[in-house]
């Protein structure tokens, strides 16, 4: 057999090799701006961040506020990596499905977004609440005109079934405030003894006197009522359209969209719903004609059809995803592409170090952390101030009442030498420790680096545990859980600090709600004060009070106020971070030129 | 990957075969040059700590990020071409800031020293198997042919993906760092799994029509037990296959040991590795394209070379082209 | 002949069922626990013991691999994370929680990708590859046959993520000249369609097509030396002609049998391409199956991936039986 022979392969090879070096000179980040107005910084400062205000009964008529610029018609495409795990209503726990659901879902209340200040109004109901026996028990009317896609009328049965869902068997991935408020229970599994849901039959505590109205009576005193009924679990359910595990693919609509079309992790498209009325919804916008999202496309090519308005790029947004870090520099370079940006501050969302308080016992360690933790590092290998501000305090400034502290002032790129001084003090020598994290994406390797570095330094050896996200969960909140820390970003439920400290600070809260295994009698103590108080103003101020207290022990390490940075197309309208969602509001998007 | 040599044993001779081989090979300058190559690769991976130390650099300590000056606030190279200054003469790494050069030559440890591992794995299991088989033929015969029809059907890349992590987190305490040696171990079974077949049927084939050959008939009559006719028969004459794919088993495992770590599993940082240097410029490709350039062109390069060689190896071994 | 057919039959089959067993262990035994990530993270102990048992993930292996060899062949019911039935027709190939769907709609979903990647890069292989091999043969020895050659190691030693990114960079982002790599289905817009694809296909088919144009090269060299090719030439037939008509022919069985192995390779999803041009293919529901630890669907697309394998084996060797007289007399 002959053989191949090339005794002259080198040289296509060597020309390949000479191309490529050819081609890849590039400019260093050092380069100038072409347009030369490179802020450089973040895009969003602390002091944009706004809190929620509560919206009165005026505020809830609709329609909603016009929107100048905005025009009828067109196809809003959204393209998103992945499809929504959840629809159904009772399901949807986390910011953007809540923000996006808004589309075809309405709730009792809602956040009506002006000018990028939120305002908690009534959605459904005419206001967002009256309270009265010090907070036991909340009345909401329902609006007129309210109505399903089929044209029935929205009536109190609705809601009540709805919420009488979040108690049912499957329902667990939600919220659990209903199921613990309504029957006065430390968390869910013992509310569902007392009731457990719709195959229970009628839960006493939510009286329906008429089609209008709805009456919530808690155990103990509520003054959070409002935001919760501003959650997609506060949507109205109908017994005969609730189609069980369907129901997750495809919910009935009362929103300004109906689901047209849901081809699962490949599309969603959402067409007018003729039946939704602009006068009863303070919130929504009819503007669209269509809303197509697609999933499965890679970000990286999106964002280069959507930044470059090559193909549909012009008509298409993401409300799932960031800018990925590979355009994000050029993005910010060139002046026409940095106004397809979207950045802003990702609702109450904050990032920290966690510490394993029962695992790392010795303040001194906790505090040594504290002081060589690499902030800067660590935001610098992420990608940089697109991520957030450094923070200092435990909640976010998104947060009803929060006030700014920094009980232990320390430079962003660490302070080893102060570290190095407290774990001098410490009862223990402490020279290793345990670094968990999920590995779903390789900058998480290169922050352990980051950390392993910072720490060694201090003498301390890190020792790094990459996971996968069912591990992580399962090892870091649940049994031993043998790991001492972990970066992890999270949210309140509502812009208020009543999820923060009470649900997961208290001693008494199992592993998954407080992680850390905080434990400090005087404030489990403090936190069951708090707890009878009904009003909403007083409990906050209590709370923003006492979690100086709590930091004061160094149970976590504030890392950031986290950021986002989304983007749109050229020709989509209104394309804004939700103050509280912290995403693209879906339902504020309307096509420039359709 | 499956090339089936049709080499039979060497024609009597009257210099050694192996004599024969040199002389062939010497002569082939695109031969030489791609040993060259590799030898050199082999040099400057030895030789990596002291060129390091020589250098004043290690491919572990974060330069960019404890230096300022060196990263954007982004993490980007401040300089252009991806760093590139006396300092760091092939750039420093995005994010982590870590010295390239560095990272270059003791990424090429970690992948020579995967192939060379499996490469001796699959060579030992591989002639064993492949020789016994094609020696005992019958049931033995059948089962072989079954399970190498089987390794054949799957999805080896899948699977490595697959089970590289499940090897890694089975035997690994909670309170201690994955040892380095462990990754390499589970990174060089998994490719030994998988690697021996087509080597094990490669020789069967020629185990099967030497057996029948005149030589081994003769020393079968004269009373040779198996064991003679396998080690002192058999054996000798199937070196050349073997060493023709072993030389180009190992660009098989150094990019498939690269593929993995694109694509998020293979060995671990800190330790330097080409795949995970090339998924990191992909990630930054846009931005600084230099990067990429480095590991991309340096696979390239080693995998040409030993491409190259093991066609000259085969030429060279080869009777029909030698003469 | 039909003899022959039920023995290749039974032989893929008993293949396939090894693969099958040899997969569902492997994974099955992987340290990761699906029950947990079909639960989610607020789930506590007992719950996560409930949806284990609704998924079936409490039985003995065996008996979960029994369940599943009978949904293979007559279909089945599977338990959702609440319990509720979920019906899974034949062939079932279980059904993922991850994605909410019966693993083979979800494989269904992706095929059109996973087709088109790879039709159009078997085209791109074998005109790239047997061109390249077949004009190096009648130009031997000339400059022409050494670039040639050069260009196709080459291709046999790049890697495909660095070739693809720097292609994408030359050829998309710095030049404009083709389209972002996406996904179009051919019947919405079969220019798009292959605007979308050009780039996978051309990195797939200059980096598969080095083997074939080594092997067309010297397979041609070796029939063209034979007496039948000879007696051809001298009865007077054009080279050009005698080539095309038996140097062609008969160089074509090894060559047949290359395409079907990489056929069936690339029908069972292109893993590397469709990751770096991002297309949501077979190949892509494969890796990130993995990545999340979604079993089912892992040990489904393994099935597929092997299954293809065999497939277009089987029918490379009746072609090549077909093609090569000398097969078909022996």
């Amino acid at each position: 057999m002959s053989r191949f022979r090339m005794r002259t392969a080198a040289v296509p090879a060597l020309a390949t090799a000479a191309v490529m070096l050819m081609c890849s000179c590039s400019a260093g980040a050092g380069s100038p701006a072409a347009d030369g107005k490179e802020d450089g910084g973040t895009a969003v400062k602390s002091g944009a961040r706004l809190t929620a205000t509560l919206g009165t009964a005026k505020d809830s008529q609709g329609p909603a506020p016009v929107v100048p610029g905005a025009r009828t018609g067109g196809t809003v495409k959204i393209a998103n990596l992945n499809d929504y795990s959840h629809l159904d209503p009772q399901k949807i726990y986390a910011g953007e499905s809540y923000s996006t659901s808004l589309l075809w879902g309405r709730q009792l209340t809602q956040y009506q977004v002006v000018d990028g200040k939120p305002k908690l109004v009534g959605d459904l109901a005419t206001d967002t609440g009256q309270s009265s026996d010090g907070g036991r028990t909340w009345t909401y009317k329902l609006k007129d005109g309210i109505a399903w896609e089929d044209g029935q009328p929205i009536t109190s049965a609705h809601v009540k079934y709805g919420i009488e869902r979040t108690f049912g068997p499957g329902f667990e991935l939600g919220p659990t405030y209903w199921p613990e408020w309504l029957t006065g229970s430390e968390d869910r599994t013992a509310a569902v003894k007392k009731y457990g849901g719709p195959k229970d039959g009628d839960l006493d505590a939510i009286e329906t006197p008429d089609d209008r109205t709805i009456v919530f009576h808690f155990p103990r005193p509520q003054s959070d009522v409002p935001y919760m009924a501003a959650q997609s679990s506060s949507s109205p359910v109908r017994k005969d359209k609730d189609t069980g595990t369907d129901y997750d693919v495809r919910p009935f609509a009362t929103g300004p969209y109906r689901i047209a079309e849901h081809k699962q992790n490949q599309s969603l498209t959402l067409e007018r719903n003729p039946r939704w009325k602009p006068e009863t919804d303070p919130i929504r916008h009819q503007y669209a004609d269509r809303f197509e999202f697609t999933f499965g496309k890679k970000i990286l090519n999106t964002a280069q059809e959507v930044l470059g308005g090559r193909g549909a790029g012009a008509d298409t947004v993401t409300t799932k995803n960031e800018v990925p870090p590979e355009l994000y520099a050029e993005a910010r370079r060139d002046a026409k592409k940095r106004e397809l940006l979207v950045p802003g501050s990702q609702g109450a969302y904050t990032s920290d170090l966690y510490i394993k308080n029962n695992r790392v016992t010795d303040p001194e360690v906790r505090k040594a952390i504290h002081y060589l933790f690499p902030r800067e590092q660590a935001r610098q290998v992420l990608g940089g101030p697109r991520l957030g501000d450094f923070a200092t305090t435990l909640s976010s400034p998104a947060v009803v009442g929060w006030k700014k502290y920094d009980l232990y002032p320390v430079a962003p790129s660490g302070d080893i030498a102060k570290a190095k001084e407290h774990l001098a003090k410490a009862k223990d020598k402490v020279t290793t420790l345990t670094y968990a994290y999920e590995s779903d994406a390789p900058e998480k390797d290169r922050l352990a680096q980051v950390l392993v570095d910072a720490f060694g330094k201090a003498g301390i050896k890190l020792v790094t545990k990459p996971m996968d996200k069912a591990a992580f969960n399962d090892q870091v909140f649940r049994g031993d859980a043998p790991y001492d820390l972990w970066i992890s970003t999270n949210s309140v439920d509502w812009p208020t600090p009543s999820t923060l400290l009470p649900d997961s600070y208290h001693s008494k809260l199992d592993a998954l709600a407080n992680s850390i295994r905080y434990s400090n009698p005087e404030v489990d103590k403090e936190l069951e004060r708090i707890a009878g108080i009904g009003d909403a103003q007083q409990k906050a101020a209590a709370l923003i009070g006492l979690e100086q207290v709590v930091m004061k022990d160094v149970p976590v390490v504030p890392f950031l106020y986290t950021s986002v940075t989304q983007f749109r197309g050229a020709n989509v309208g209104g394309a804004a971070i939700h103050p509280i969602y912290g995403s693209i509001a879906a339902v504020d998007l309307y096509l420039k030129k359709s | 990957m499956a090339e089936v040599h049709s080499g039979g044993p060497p024609k009597a001779p009257s210099r050694g075969p192996f004599a024969t081989a040199c002389r062939a090979f010497r002569r082939d300058r695109t031969g030489m040059a791609a040993l060259v190559v590799v030898a050199l690769c082999a040099l400057l991976a030895l030789a990596a700590p002291l060129l390091a130390a020589l250098y004043g650099k290690n491919p572990k300590e974060h330069y960019g990020q404890n230096r300022p000056g060196l990263l954007s606030a982004e993490g980007l190279p401040v300089l252009p071409n991806g760093g590139i200054s006396g300092e760091h003469w092939f750039g420093i790494e995005p994010g982590l800031g870590r010295d390239v050069l560095t990272q270059l030559l003791y990424g090429m440890r970690t992948s020579l020293l995967v192939a060379l591992a499996s490469v001796t794995v699959i060579a030992v299991v591989g002639i064993v198997l492949g020789v016994t088989v094609g020696y005992l033929s019958g049931l033995a015969d059948r089962a072989f042919t079954f399970v190498c029809n089987v390794m054949l059907a799957f999805p080896t890349l899948l699977l490595l993906l697959a089970l590289s992590p499940v090897i890694q987190t089975r035997f690994v305490d909670p309170g201690e760092n994955e040892p380095v040696w462990m990754q390499f171990t589970s990174l060089i079974l998994v490719f030994s799994a998988f690697g021996w077949v087509p080597l094990a049927m490669v020789l069967r084939t020629a185990v099967r029509g030497l057996r029948e050959r005149d030589f081994v008939e003769a020393a079968r009559a004269v009373g040779a037990g198996r064991r003679h006719i396998v080690f002192r028969e058999l054996l000798p004459n199937v070196w050349a296959p073997v060493l023709v794919h072993i030389t180009l088993a190992v660009p098989g495992i150094v990019t498939a040991e690269a593929a993995l770590s694109f694509l998020g599993v293979g060995i671990n940082e800190p330790v330097p590795d080409w795949g995970r240097m090339i998924s990191r410029g992909s990630e930054v490709f846009y931005d600084d394209p230099t990067y990429m350039v480095f590991p991309g062109v340096a696979i390239l390069v080693f995998v040409l070379a030993f491409n190259l060689l093991g066609d000259a190896v085969r030429d060279a071994l080869d009777p029909r082209i030698a003469a | 002949m039909t003899a022959y057919l039920l023995r290749r039959v039974a032989q893929a089959a008993a293949v396939l069922l090894a693969i099958t067993a040899v997969a569902f262990g492997l994974f099955y035994a992987a340290p990761s626990d699906p029950a947990l990530i079909a639960c989610g993270p607020k789930c506590d102990t007992a719950q996560v013991a409930a949806v284990r048992h609704s998924m079936g993930l409490d039985q003995p292996v065996l008996t979960q691999f029994a369940d599943y060899l009978r949904g293979l062949v007559g279909g089945r019911t599977i338990a959702d994370v609440d319990g509720s039935p979920i019906d899974c027709a034949a062939p079932c190939l279980g059904y993922s929680y991850t994605l909410h769907q019966p693993v083979l709609d979800a494989i269904g979903d992706r095929f059109p990708v996973t087709l088109s990647v790879a039709a159009g890069a078997l085209v791109v292989i074998v005109v790239l590859g047997v061109g390249a091999g077949f004009v190096s043969a009648l130009r031997r020895g000339t400059v022409t046959d050494r670039l040639l050659s050069g260009f196709t190691l080459v291709g046999a030693s790049v890697q495909i993520y660095f070739l693809g990114y720097a292609l994408q960079y030359l050829l998309v982002y710095t030049t404009d000249i083709l389209p972002v790599p996406g996904w179009t289905p051919f019947a919405d817009d079969p220019a798009a369609w292959a605007a979308g694809l050009a780039l996978p296909w051309l990195v797939l088919g200059f980096v598969n097509a080095a083997v074939f144009a080594r092997l067309s090269r010297s397979q041609m060299l070796e029939t063209m030396h034979e007496g039948y090719v000879r007696t051809a030439r001298g009865k007077g037939l054009g080279p050009l002609r005698a080539h095309l008509k038996y140097t062609a022919r008969g160089a074509a069985a090894p060559l047949v049998q290359l395409l079907g192995l990489e056929a069936g390779a690339l029908f069972g999803g292109a893993f590397i391409t469709e990751t770096v041009f991002g297309l949501g293919g077979v190949g892509k529901l494969a890796v990130d199956a993995v990545v999340q630890n979604d079993l089912p669907t892992v040990v489904g697309t393994v099935l597929l991936a092997a299954f293809s394998v065999v497939l277009f084996v089987a029918l490379a060797d009746l072609a090549v039986a077909w093609l090569d007289p000398r097969v078909r007399l022996a």
